[in-house]
């Protein structure tokens, strides 16, 4: 065990020594590439951009019963929920509009981002609980409530930016956070060995139960998410965590560092596609 | 305070339990002594498995359950379910270590 990790160690270094050009894995572009390729070849009557809509990019049945509930979308009352929270002044008199002040135009794009004075991915979620903390308030609980409504309303006004997360060259750092949540994204877990490959990539589109599995391109696109099963707004830590547990894997804590790092590799994954958050799902 | 007694417990129980089978004294010292030998080898595995980030689901809760029916002093069950724990612990890691050489496998190219 320790052998290897100091020959991963080994490795490592002489990657960033010397540059991709030793390395078997791929660039963060590469990867984008051959991820869209697949999808656009295993799903060839799918425009592009209708990925954005998970299943209901692949389903016509499950299509029209999703269009028919977006007539009426359930998280309407969330992002009414999430507008008022976001306007109420902080103790200090300052509010959420002092951190994010292009919110009116869309600020999800901008998320994830790798913050170099941090050494971390920043979510979007993260952002919203580090303006609360810097300015004396109390951060709010991650994957529902207050937060996912916050979330939910500045998706909603971010809808039709387009994705464009970037892993700048000059900090490895950076590429290191991407290549962990590559890793992650592969990795089989939990009892049933499973990864969420296994499921998105490498079955997506088959049916486990009554699931039909969504490809994993354009699946950040719509979140925060309205689900019936939640009745309610949830994150996508909130669903990284359902989906961990579902193969009988300990799921780790939303906006933990391994989720963070995912979500960065999972988004860049669906570079090109448009925002269409919040969406609705079962 | 509670580590110490953590260890204390270690030490005591393996001694605890040679003399139990020797001595013939009450069986219910023995058993909660044997109990909380596979309760700690259990908690162990589970926490390698979470330090490489390969924990099971329901590890936590197996040994949860298990110590419950160790207060109900069937402690025939809670052994067996608390082994079946350190198993899963064990599982985790080895799969941590599996993947840790395959995973790069699946990934699109
Ligand atoms: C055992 C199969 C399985 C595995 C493994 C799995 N998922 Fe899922 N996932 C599902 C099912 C089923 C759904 C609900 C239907 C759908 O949208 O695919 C879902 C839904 C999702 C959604 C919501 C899609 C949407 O449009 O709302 C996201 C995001 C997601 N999964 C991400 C992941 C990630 C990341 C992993 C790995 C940590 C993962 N999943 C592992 C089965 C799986």
């Amino acid at each position: 065990m320790r052998t290897v990790r100091i020959l991963l160690a080994a490795l490592l270094s002489s990657y960033l020594a010397f540059g991709p050009s030793v390395s078997l894995a791929g660039s963060p572009e590469e990867d984008r590439e051959a991820f869209q390729n697949f999808y656009k070849e295993r799903f060839p009557n799918t425009p592009f951009e209708d990925f954005a809509n998970g299943i209901y990019s692949i389903d016509k049945e499950r299509r029209q019963e999703w269009e028919q509930m977006e007539e009426f979308p359930q998280y309407e009352l969330d992002i009414d929920a999430g507008e008022a929270l976001f306007h109420k002044k902080f103790a200090n008199g300052k509010g959420f509009a002092d951190c994010f002040p292009d919110y009116e135009t869309g600020v999800r794009q901008n998320y994830p981002h790798w913050d170099p004075k941090r050494g971390e991915v920043v979510t979007m979620e993260w952002a919203i609980n580090l303006c609360l903390e810097e300015n004396g308030e109390k951060p709010l609980k991650y994957n529902r409530g207050p937060l996912a409504e916050i979330s939910a309303y500045l998706a909603y006004l971010s809808r039709g930016h387009v994705i464009d997360v970037k892993v700048p060259k000059d900090d490895p750092r950076a590429l290191a956070a991407y290549e962990d949540g590559k890793r992650f994204y592969y990795t089989r877990r939990g009892q049933l060995n499973f990864s969420c490959a296994s499921c998105h990539v490498h079955t997506s589109g088959l049916k486990l139960r009554s699931d039909l599995l969504s490809p994993a391109l354009g699946q950040v696109s719509h979140f925060p998410v309205y689900r019936k099963k939640w009745s309610a707004v949830g994150t996508l830590h909130r669903r990284y965590g359902g989906c961990n547990r579902q193969v009988r894997a300990a799921s780790f804590k939303p906006q933990s560092r391994q989720y963070r790092n995912l979500e960065y590799f999972h988004t860049y994954m669906s570079n090109g596609i448009r925002l269409n958050g919040p969406g609705g799902r079962q | 305070m509670q580590r110490i007694s953590n260890r204390l417990r270690r030490a005591v129980a393996p001694g605890l339990l040679v003399f139990a089978m020797g001595h013939g004294v009450p069986a219910l010292a023995s058993d909660q002594a044997a109990f909380e030998v596979a309760y700690d080898a259990g908690q162990a595995a589970r926490k390698a498995a979470a330090a490489v980030g390969h924990e099971w689901r329901d590890t936590k809760k197996m040994l949860s359950d298990a110590k419950k029916l160790a207060e109900k002093s069937d402690f025939e069950a809670a052994i067996a379910l608390a082994e079946r724990a350190k198993r899963q612990g064990e599982l985790g890691v080895i799969q941590a270590e599996h993947e840790e050489k395959v995973w790069m496998d699946a990934v699109l190219k």
